[in-house]
């Protein structure tokens, strides 16, 4: 029972980081119907930059790092805010002008432009090939339990995660249904055309869902490299892929749905891995296996709404 | 004047004009220039397998080959059928390992042919068995809706796990009952492979042995390419079944799942190596091998491209609601060109590991995936010339550029961009070097003439 309970909170940290990167997915499928390859690869800039910037304002050296959770929130505002403006860049360039060809070329497009941050990352002026530490110890005291109830431990990393996850859900749900802004992206999600006709600037809605996703994304990643201290340019690829396949469990298009998938995709993960012999071998496999199930049995998601296409 | 009205009768619907000349020589003329490189073949291999050549130029000119024949195939995939697949590594894959197991344990150093072509039999039967079960309890469970009608469904597998685990005994019983019954049942198939195999050794090698020597080699070789190209056909008949029923970018993720699937599972299977790959492959792939199965690949897929059948699939391309309205069947057409696709991409696989003598799974990974699928790209979807073009282009690219040769990946990404962004129709975009297709009097076809196509794809219901 207290091993189901660690393998439970440990599923639910690893979902929430899996959600925050499915909303950004779902929310950019819901307005230009594209799947943004390049959103995975925002995940791992996000926490790259953490450690190139702290290395250029001097946080960070090989002596070792400042402890304090002030610089920390520092850099992560940084690295936040220019994967912002990364993710308005890739589609102000990559996107919007191949908006009006056919949908495979902005695919292709966002494989490019997926591929372009991989392997720029990897190269080694920029971050290098291996794998580096993350400098969780600029968080002091991370490590250690926060609380424990009976045998079961709370770690500050998971409780860390889910409190971030959660207060950013809820700004997230505030600006979606509260504000004119949100009013106006849902407008788009429904039809573009016709919410640009109601004198919907579109262009902004649609930079401005590059935006929000992104920095989400950013989050994400930081969040992913304070729980596993490790950074490389390619670990963007696999938790990439497994949030898109949470947005699509949960119905591509649908915020909450995003939600709900990835954080089933996370406890099914740690659990496959707790109890499955060799599960650990098979870990990145079972979200395939449950892509194709649900694309097979039921492929509007679970709160997708079930658009009948005449085919 | 009449030459006019013969111009006519040539272009009614459904007369093929006679032809007006041997029949060997009508077969060059509409294949292009390619059959009479096959006829060059010989002496090109006698010269690029000589010393002067050097092994740096003659290994280059061998991955071009592979290649081509993995572009040509993706293009029918992504380029004709316009089903934008990102998993074309993993049916390499498939072709590779399960040329180069054989290779290494029943074919006694490619000696032993019939030894080759029994195990694919074998590996065919116990495969159909594994799959008309796991089909057949799909179907029971999709029958019923209610957990009460599914009760028999229920019934029947743990009826079978029971039946399954009698006869294969020895497995713990601390593994939770579906896995449990999935490994006994892998187990039971596994020990029936073993048994048919054991049970026909003697005979298969007295049947070789009769062979002439010469001819033991290169049948047990086309054995192996075949045998390899059909496991990868099997894997896409089962990936495309499902997968292709989604459109673009879901297909996209669920082939680039499928793929990485199958390399994670080759990665755990011990006979099949595991991380560290085979080693000890027989090598056998030279130059006129590898460029006469390339030619033969680009005639085939060219003939079906340019044929009724080809139109079919691309008309499911350019419109599905369009094409299933003129009686076409576009999941038929798709799964068609898919399967295809990924028998010829096994056979590139195959070719492959009997050239490397060592595979490993993870040079099947992603990045494979995705360097054929620019060169797809490269050459302009649709364009068979173009694949093999943009094969040459992007495989000499990175040797001509050894100085910055870390930047090659980078590079493939900023075409793909850049592509798309200035010229998506690719290089030769849709067009191809030579003509498409010659009526013997040396015209462009006229798009008549492939009315009999109706009677192969079948009418939608009213």
């Amino acid at each position: 029972m207290q091993e189901l309970t660690q393998h439970f909170i440990n599923g639910l940290s690893v979902g929430a980081v899996y959600a925050l990167i499915a909303v950004g997915y779902t929310m950019v499928y819901g307005v230009l119907q594209l799947i943004n390859f390049a959103h995975g690869d925002v995940f791992m800039v996000g926490a790259v930059l953490i450690l190139l910037i702290g290395r250029a304002l001097g946080f960070i050296t090989p002596e070792g790092v400042t402890g304090s959770w002030l610089a920390f929130a520092l850099l992560g505002a940084l690295s936040i805010a220019a994967c912002g403006v990364l993710g308005y860049a890739i589609e102000r360039l990559a996107y919007r002008p191949l908006r009006d060809k056919p949908r495979i070329n902005s695919l292709i497009t966002a494989i490019g432009i997926s591929l372009l941050l991989e392997y720029g990352g990897q190269h080694k002026s920029v971050f290098g090939p291996n794998p580096q530490p993350f400098p969780a110890d600029m968080l002091p005291g991370i490590r250690a339990p926060l609380f424990s109830i009976g045998e079961i431990a709370i770690s500050r990393v998971d409780a860390l995660v889910l409190a971030v996850t959660l207060l950013l859900m809820l700004t997230l749900t505030y600006i979606v249904l509260k504000t004119r802004t949100g009013l106006a992206l849902r407008a788009v999600s429904h039809r573009v055309d016709t919410a640009s006709l109601m004198g919907i600037n579109t262009n902004r809605i649609i930079s401005f869902t590059f935006v929000l996703g992104s920095t989400l994304a950013a989050t994400a990643g930081i969040l992913y490299a304070i729980k596993y201290p490790k950074v490389d340019a390619l670990m963007g690829l696999f938790p990439g892929v497994k949030a898109f396949i949470a947005a699509v469990f949960g119905g591509i298009g649908s915020i909450p749905g995003a939600v709900v998938g990835a954080l089933v995709l996370g406890l099914v993960e740690a659990l496959v891995v707790g109890y499955v012999p060799n599960g650990s071998q098979y870990k990145d496999g079972i979200a395939f296996v449950i892509l194709i199930a649900i694309l097979l049995v039921k492929p509007s998601g679970l709160f997708g709404k079930n658009v009948v296409e005449k085919v | 004047m009449s030459s006019k009205k013969s111009d006519i009768l040539e272009q009614a619907p459904g007369i093929r004009p006679l032809s007006n000349g041997a029949a060997w020589w009508n077969m060059l003329r509409s294949n292009g220039p390619l059959p009479i490189l096959l006829l060059l073949l010989i002496p090109l291999s006698l010269f690029i397998e000589s010393r002067t050549f050097g092994a740096y130029n003659q290994r280059i000119v061998m991955l071009i080959g592979f290649n081509i024949v993995l572009a040509v195939s993706l293009q029918l995939i992504n380029g004709f059928s316009g089903q934008f697949s990102l998993g074309h590594a993993g049916f390499m894959a498939v072709g590779a390992y399960l040329a180069a197991y054989p290779a290494i344990n029943v074919s006694e150093k490619l000696t032993n042919p019939f030894m080759v072509i029994l195990f694919f039999l074998a590996l065919a039967i116990v495969v159909g068995i594994g799959c008309a079960v796991m089909y057949g309890l799909f179907v029971l469970l999709r029958l019923s809706r209610h957990l009460h009608t599914s009760l028999p469904a229920i019934l029947l597998i743990v009826l079978l796990g029971w039946i399954i685990t009698d006869v294969a005994k020895g497995s713990t019983h601390e593994n939770p009952p579906i896995y449990f019954v999935w490994s006994n049942g892998l187990s039971f198939l596994q020990r029936m492979f073993t048994v048919i195999m054991l049970q026909s050794t003697q005979a298969m090698t007295a049947a070789s042995n009769w062979l002439p020597v010469a001819a033991r080699k290169p049948i047990a070789y086309l054995a192996l390419l075949i045998g390899g190209g059909g496991c990868a056909a099997v894997a896409g008949l089962i990936v495309g079944l499902p997968t292709l029923r989604l459109r673009g970018d879901y297909l996209a993720i669920a082939t680039l799942g499928m793929a990485e699937i199958i390399r994670i599972a080759i990665q755990n299977a011990q006979p099949l190596g595991g991380a560290l790959g085979l080693t000890g492959i027989p090598k056998f792939t030279s130059f006129a091998w590898l460029y006469g199965v390339a030619l033969i690949t680009i005639i085939v897929l060219w003939r079906i491209a340019y044929s009724a059948k080809g139109r079919a699939i691309m008309a499911v391309r350019e419109n599905e609601v369009a094409a299933s309205a003129v009686g076409l069947d576009p999941t038929h057409h798709k799964v068609v060109a898919f399967v295809i696709g990924a028998f010829f991409g096994g056979v590139a696989g195959a070719m492959f590991a009997l050239h490397e003598r060592s595979i490993t799974p993870s040079y099947f990974g992603f990045q494979k995936s995705i360097e054929i699928v620019a060169m797809v790209t490269l050459g302009g979807l649709g364009s068979i010339s173009g694949a093999i073009l943009a094969a040459i282009i992007l495989t000499l690219l990175p040797e001509v550029l050894r100085p910055i040769a870390e930047y090659r990946m980078i590079l493939y990404a900023l075409l793909l961009i850049s592509m798309m962004l200035l010229r998506p129709q690719g290089l030769l975009g849709g067009r191809e070097l030579w003509p498409k297709r010659r009526t013997a009097a040396g015209r462009e076809p006229v798009a008549t003439e492939d009315r009999d196509d109706s009677q192969n794809t079948g009418v939608a219901p009213a």
